[in-house]
């Protein structure tokens, strides 16, 4: 576990981030106003009820989706204010994904699907970089397979070992444990652990998962679109206590 | 990325077989075309240095010589090149069809791509390298069939005896590259289209389950589909005013125009009339017919793939065998309606009446007129150019008695030395009037300078020059091949008696004399042969592509869809429903095809019908129905078979496994 300060830098900082979705009646709010960082070599989870504006959220600080008002700043770069050709730059070198389903492409090897954030900035890609990443996560000898070969468990693993390779500034990650056992929920969220304690970066991470959550640094609760909560240094009891409270 | 798409193209083969298949059977048909074309070039058109020619002088001064007896491979050039634009048009139908339906199928892919960082034109090149690797080895794949098919081709096109000489296959080298260059471009230009499309895809696409088909409808697509759709009905709605000649093109490329802007204006229409048609399908067949109305109006893109090759091999073979088989029926309204004529003679042996046997004719007291026009080439210089005209010396005012001839312009009268009578056609066309001069030669001849002294409009009666009598050339003068008999009052109830005698007379080794109605009969019949011919030569190909086209179609879309049915038989839908469910998709957007190219047909057929004149009348207007039920028939069957063949094979790996599966 990292210290937590408030003085700590955040890597992505939420301002006033407001935006709503078109609905059958008017325009419906997704987030309110949220204003939230997400602090420097640390992992922070965001948690909530459904549809209490999550993934949203995340996409939002990831520069997927555009707010309708506020600011996104990764660094001094404001997200919100991006063309696609710039958030294309951020998204190659400076922001890494995982996700719950859906995240290798399914006709690259593992090698090259983790090789690919290297090919698609140009240059050469040097092999025992990407057998580093995979070996970090503990496939080197299922680098040749593909991801339909490999289980959802080690999917994920693929998925980390590509943010590994890239070296991004901060990795978001939605629900990354959402569609797996217990066993390999867990081997994920200790290699996410690992990518901030000894990689030094930063993860942020929606989970619905309170012994996931209780993995992280601090837990931030979303509730109808508005930050309602945090805790740092979480337990999975404490989590469970605080979700029971809000959803009730 | 030229690495990802070569992976690309190996994982998802099936996406891009159907591509393959369309481009090489494109590059194939194209290559057949052009290197049949190739060897009508190659035959010799002037065979014999000594046959008579004729030295004339345009309007500029130029000198040209030009020779009788050469050949005239002009029908079965422009029967070839217009089997290769047919072939062109279904293939370009079916590419860009197949390349958008390939990348709509993969948006998850783009959206990860673009997720990890590649920007949009990296997407772009990555989907231009796949369509290299697929172009590519089909073009070749593609020139391999056509250099092997070239041979049998031109063999199969002596057997229809379209071309005059028989044809040798000719050089295959630049037709095949020429062949494989535009299977290239084409295939280029679909992808291009798509690329756009694959690049714009946002990175969130990756995260969504579904493949909907979310705004199909585009910017450019509609800017094309209305510049389309305004050009097509602009040329239809010029056909009607624009003369014959010019009617054909016009109303031909017209009904192309209509088609693909009924194509690219799909997503606007295609709708509201598939919630139509599921009304019935609901009803019919609760279950199975309800999934498929709601599958087919969601997976447009999936609908509209099925439905252009339907649309465009149906609306081209309709266009073409509607306009081919009314100008028939109009030519021949027209000719029975002006024949004032009872009986038709035409030479019993050889193909030359002679002198003595219209001297006997006309002898007979019943024989009001006998007109006889013999035929023959010559060459007409215009204010650039010196061509090959027909000809006829015959009597306009026998003619006119014979047929209903209407007089344009001038007056008719016996013709002398030095006038000429001219068709209405010629006249327009080259812009001549009565009092203008016509310089023509006859081959052995020299240059003749002649008055128009009438422009007459008499349909086929009256060939583009009427010579006065005693013109001839180095070859003895022309004999006609075939008379028109004009019996007085009295006789003309009894034509068909009236006939035997003449033929008695005359003697039925040297004459057969036939009624009017009778011969137009046999005549049509013989054209209606070679009409067929002409028809197949330019569509049993390229519908056949259409066919396959249809299947690729068919495969590449149930590749992807083996979660959609296992999930389908975990909820309880039996075999029998999910089968019915594929039939019924099949069907209705096939009926869809077929009718929206039935509407584009109809209103195309409609203008080209008024283009056209017949005597005393409208012309008919003449659809080969037979052709066409067969060829909906082909399509609706291939369709239905393929689609249930897959079916099949899904339920048979349909198991638990495959809902949760990652594809």
């Amino acid at each position: 576990m990292s210290l937590l300060t408030d003085i700590q830098l955040p890597a992505v900082q939420l301002a006033a981030v407001s935006k709503s979705y078109p609905g059958a009646a008017g325009r419906v709010p997704v987030l309110r106003e949220v204003s939230l960082g997400f602090p420097q070599q640390a992992l922070t989870a965001v948690m909530g009820p459904s549809g209490s504006g999550k993934t949203t959220l995340l996409n939002c600080a990831a520069g997927l989706d555009k707010p309708d008002s506020g600011k996104v700043l990764l660094g001094d770069t404001d997200l919100a204010a991006c063309d696609e050709r710039e958030l294309t730059a951020v998204r190659r070198g400076r922001i890494g994904f995982v996700f719950q389903q859906f995240n290798l492409l399914p006709m690259l090897s593992a090698y090259e699907n983790v090789a690919l954030p290297l090919r698609l900035r140009g240059g050469r890609v040097k092999r025992d970089r990407v057998m580093e990443a995979l070996r970090e996560v503990g496939l080197e000898d299922k680098a040749d397979r593909r991801p339909a070969q490999l289980s959802g468990g080690q999917q994920q693993r693929v998925a980390i070992a590509r943010t590994l390779v890239a070296e991004p500034e901060i990795v978001f990650a939605d629900e990354p444990t959402g569609s797996l056992d217990r066993r390999s929920g867990r081997q994920i969220m200790e290699l996410l652990r690992a990518v901030v304690d000894r990689g030094g970066r930063t993860v942020a991470m929606v989970t619905h998962d309170p012994a996931a959550a209780a993995c992280a640094d601090r837990v931030v609760f979303l509730s109808d679109g508005k930050v309602v909560g945090r805790l740092d240094h979480p337990t999975a009891d404490a989590v469970a206590r605080r979700l029971s409270l809000w959803e009730r | 990325m030229w690495r990802i798409s070569l992976r690309s193209v190996r994982h998802s083969w099936a996406l891009f077989a159907g591509t393959f298949v369309a481009l090489a059977l494109g590059v194939a048909l194209i290559g057949v075309s052009a290197s049949a074309l190739a060897a009508t070039w190659a035959v010799p058109t002037s065979p014999g240095a000594g046959n008579p020619s004729v030295t004339l002088t345009d309007g500029t001064g130029t000198a040209h010589t030009l020779s009788s007896g050469d050949l005239d491979l002009g029908g079965v050039q422009s029967v070839l090149a217009l089997a290769g634009v047919v072939s062109a048009f279904v293939t370009v139908f079916v590419i860009v069809g197949t390349c958008a339906f390939g990348i709509a199928l993969r948006r998850r892919d783009m959206g990860l791509l673009r997720l990890v960082g590649a920007g949009g034109p990296q997407v772009r090149r990555m989907v231009l390298g796949e369509s290299l690797a697929v172009a590519v080895p089909a073009a070749l794949a593609g020139c391999a069939v056509a250099a092997g098919a070239a041979p049998v081709a031109v063999e199969a096109l002596n057997g229809t005896g379209l071309s005059p000489v028989d044809l040798r296959p000719g050089p295959l080298f630049w037709p095949l590259v020429f062949a494989a260059g535009s299977g290239l471009f084409m295939a280029v230009l679909g992808m291009l289209a798509a690329s756009g499309r694959a690049a714009r895809v946002r990175p969130t696409e990756a995260l969504r389950e579904a493949d909907l088909d979310a705004r199909t409808m585009t910017a450019g697509r509609g800017v094309m589909g209305v510049l389309m759709l305004v050009t097509g009905a602009v040329m239809l709605a010029l056909a009607p005013g624009a003369g014959a000649e010019a009617a054909t093109p016009l109303a031909l490329f017209g009904m192309m125009a209509l088609a693909v802007a009924a194509t690219l204006l799909g997503p606007v229409y295609l709708p509201p009339l598939l919630r139509l048609m599921a009304l019935p399908l609901r009803w019919a067949d609760p279950v199975a017919g309800r999934l498929a109305a709601e599958s087919v109006r969601t997976s447009r893109r999936r609908t509209a793939s099925l439905v252009g090759p339907v649309l465009a091999i149906l609306a081209i073979v309709g266009a073409f065998t509607t306009v081919l088989s009314t100008t028939g029926a109009a030519t021949e309204a027209d000719d029975r309606a002006r024949t004032v004529a009872q009986l038709v003679v035409e030479p019993a042996r050889g193909d030359e009446l002679s002198t003595d046997d219209v001297a006997a004719l006309r002898a007979d007291p019943r024989v009001t007129a006998v007109s006889a026009p013999a035929a023959l080439e010559v060459a007409v210089a215009g204010p650039d150019s010196v061509w090959k005209e027909q000809a006829a010396i015959a009597d306009p005012t026998t003619l006119a008695r014979t047929h209903r001839i209407t007089v344009v312009d001038g007056s008719p009268g016996p013709l002398r030395p030095g006038t000429i009578a001219v068709s209405r056609e010629f006249a327009d066309w080259y812009g001549y009037r009565a009092g203008s001069t016509v310089t023509y030669g006859l081959f052995g001849g020299r240059p003749v300078k002649a008055r128009v002294v009438a422009v007459l409009e008499g349909g086929s009666a009256v060939p583009p020059l009427l010579l006065p009598p005693g013109s001839r050339g180095a070859a003895p003068a022309p004999a006609p091949s075939r008379a028109a008999v004009l019996l007085d009052k009295e006789a003309a109830g009894s034509a068909r008696a009236v006939a035997a005698e003449l033929t008695a007379r005359v003697g039925a080794d040297r004459v057969r004399v036939v009624p009017s109605a009778q011969w137009f009969g046999e005549a049509a019949t013989d054209q209606d042969r070679l009409n067929r011919l002409v028809l197949a030569v330019l569509t049993v190909p390229a519908s056949l592509y259409a066919l396959i086209a249809v299947a690729g179609t068919l495969v590449m879309s149930y590749s992807r869809r083996g979660r959609e049915i296992a999930g389908m038989r975990m909820l309880g839908v039996s075999v029998g429903q999910v089968r019915r469910m594929a039939l019924w998709e099949t069907l209705s957007a096939s009926a869809l095809g077929v009718l929206i190219a039935a509407g584009v047909v109809a209103v195309g057929a409609r203008a080209y019908q008024g283009s056209l004149t017949v005597f005393g009348g409208e012309a008919p207007l003449s659809v080969e129905w037979g052709m066409l039920a067969a060829l909906t028939a082909a399509c609706v069957l291939v369709g239905v078979v393929v689609s249930l063949a897959a079916t099949g094979r899904l339920l048979r790996q349909a198991g638990v496994t495959m809902v949760t599966s990652r594809q």
